[in-house]
């Protein structure tokens, strides 16, 4: 199958995965499209193509081929990490874990599904899942969570569990006829954040592939883009 | 008919422009009056103002945060929680989370709660399986899931007003009612009236009550009082909701009901500010109610005050701004408080159809 992941600057993780030949896609040819930081949201949906809104927000995209997403290219889209950030919004960065009394589940479980329902990755699966002649097989992805060395662990524990966050992304896209692939349980700390092992040493996606600012905690690795490529590829089968 | 001035010798005879109708009222819109208020004490954008109060409060605090005033917001929502989330579950109306406080029996019992010398009774009401706060019914929308969980949320509130009026120089409350129930066993003043909207009505303990200018105005006295005691230097700046009460329980017309509210509110407030020179009155309510040129400055249904005039009340508030501040909105004005957004509002639910 034709599959194309489209997202931002994370997507690099998966794309060296390849590259580096950590994980095999077997039969499947796969492309990528990524925006610059940020500028997925100036991204495009008509009924023939998602387009950025300048070319110079695309970021990279395989072998430079393509500068948009056609409808009728691929067999399969991957929307990929963009907009879709529990690890951002799930910390406790409001403080202290006494603080998690000022929030009732209930407003917490309408900001959950807001923010999912709104994010990128759903309203472009949405727009593909609803429009005749875009492909029927529709992936999002949740963007990894922040990782962060043992040692600033102080905020305490997640304010909801990550659990019950893969619980509403996976029911919201079950609505939408949309298959969800969430990031690996065995990739997250106890409280929610990525390993840092799959942290450190990842790479940006340029000439030369340079390595991320050492306090870089939002991209992963090449080894966590390859358990993520199989996931996915896992979920088409 | 001019005067020769060699004959006036009387006191009217050098008084400023804005003190005649005639020069600075008549023919004139709201937006064309000039010199309305002059604060009694300075005010900057860097003044830390708390606001409070009724639904035309929640107003006030949406423009000073347009125009990047010290609004003061002791109880803000989480970084994650999206703008329209957070608004539904009360954040951002007012200082903290309390809800609209429209009377000033409700102003005093929230203060000495948070000046702590008195503790919120544990009721709470029944509502569609799930409970809802007798001292701020809108806080949680669909009502919180258990008694514990609203009282915890409610201390939460509590600590939060208490560090609103700490971090202040200015505390800025809205009157908006005469009317208002309360228990007469536990002196408990509700928001709204029991039954209306969670809670069982019973005659034997719920007590309907019409506050008088006396006791509005040592009310206003009592609470600058806790508020001192909390913070010695802070400032008041009392303001009169426009917007008329949805129902009255008097035996008035529900026009006349709602002037003799207003009158006796603005009568208070104006009182008070005479009293203390650290109480200041700000006149919003006349520039909507008062007889002015220009265009309507109520919405339909003529409770709620239009967008517009809103932005008018609030050029005359800024414009008395003693520093540099931005006269004009840095973000888009809020959008008006409609009536589904106010507690007491509750009651025109029960209205009977019209003749």
């Amino acid at each position: 199958m034709k599959i194309c992941l489209i997202g931002d600057s994370r997507l690099g993780a998966i794309k060296l995965a390849l590259d580096e030949r950590l994980v095999d896609a077997g039969k499947h040819e796969i492309s990528f499209f990524a925006a610059v930081a940020g500028r997925a949201r100036n991204f495009k949906f008509t009924k023939a193509a998602i387009r950025p809104g300048a070319v110079s927000d695309v970021a990279f995209s395989t072998e430079g081929k393509f500068s948009d997403v056609r409808a009728d290219a691929f067999d399969v889209l991957v929307f990929y990490a963009t907009e879709f950030e529990f690890g951002r919004w799930a910390r406790p960065n409001i403080g202290s874990i006494e603080q998690r009394a000022h929030f009732t589940d209930a407003f917490l479980a309408q900001c959950v599904e807001m923010k999912i329902a709104n994010s990128f990755c759903m309203r472009f699966a949405y727009l593909a899942s609803t429009t005749p002649g875009w492909p029927t097989k529709l992936i999002v992805c949740p963007a990894p969570a922040q990782a962060a060395p043992r040692d600033q662990l102080d905020e305490g524990p997640p304010l909801l569990d990550v659990n019950y966050l893969n619980a509403e992304a996976d029911r919201l896209c079950k609505d939408i006829g949309v298959r969800y692939v969430p990031q690996p349980a065995y990739t997250l700390t106890p409280d929610f954040y990525t390993d840092l092992s799959y942290s450190i040493g990842s790479r940006r996606y340029i000439a030369g592939h340079p390595t991320h600012p050492s306090d870089d905690r939002n991209h992963m690795n090449a080894a966590f883009g390859a358990l993520m490529l199989r996931d996915i590829l896992a979920a088409l089968d | 008919m001019k005067h020769s001035s060699a004959h006036a010798t009387h006191p009217y005879q050098n008084r400023p422009v804005r003190a005649f109708w005639k020069t600075a009222v008549a023919g004139r819109s709201g937006g064309e009056l000039v010199d309305l208020w002059q604060p009694k004490s300075e005010l900057k954008s860097t003044t830390r103002i708390a606001t409070f109060g009724s639904c035309f409060a929640r107003n006030i605090g949406a423009r000073l945060v347009a125009r990047n005033w010290g609004w003061i917001n002791a109880e803000p929502a989480p970084d994650f929680a999206p703008e329209m989330i957070a608004d539904a579950f009360g954040y951002g109306h007012f200082s903290a989370r309390t809800g609209n406080i429209y009377t000033t029996a409700a102003l005093l019992q929230w203060l000495g709660w948070a000046a702590g010398q008195s503790a919120p009774v544990d009721e709470v009401w029944p509502y569609n399986n799930r409970w809802i706060d007798p001292f701020r019914g809108e806080i949680e929308p669909n009502g919180f899931e258990s008694p514990a969980i609203l009282l915890q949320s409610r201390a939460v509130t509590i600590a939060a007003l208490r560090k609103a009026i700490e971090s202040a120089d200015v505390f800025l409350f809205t009157l908006g009612l005469t009317e208002y129930w309360s228990n007469a066993e536990t002196g408990a003043v509700y928001q709204t009236c029991p039954g209306t909207r969670g809670g069982r009505f019973d005659a034997t303990r719920h007590q309907f009550n019409q506050a008088r200018t006396a006791n509005v105005l040592a009310e206003l006295d009592a609470a600058r009082d806790l508020l001192h005691h909390i913070n010695p230097a802070l400032k008041l700046i009392l303001t009169v909701s426009p917007v008329s009460p949805s129902a009255t329980m008097t035996e008035a017309h529900i026009l006349t009901a709602a002037s003799h509210s207003k009158s006796v509110l603005r009568a208070a407030a104006g009182d008070c500010a005479a009293t203390h020179v650290d109480v200041d009155y700000f006149p919003g309510y006349e520039l909507i109610t008062g007889a002015l040129a220009g265009e309507p400055r109520y919405a339909v249904g003529q409770r709620h005050v239009a967008p517009a005039a809103i932005d008018m009340v609030m050029d005359h508030f800024f414009a008395a701004a003693c520093d540099d501040a931005p006269k004009e909105p840095a973000a888009k004005s809020a959008q008006i408080t409609e009536d589904d957004e106010c507690d007491e509002a509750y009651y025109a639910a029960f209205a009977p159809d019209a003749p």
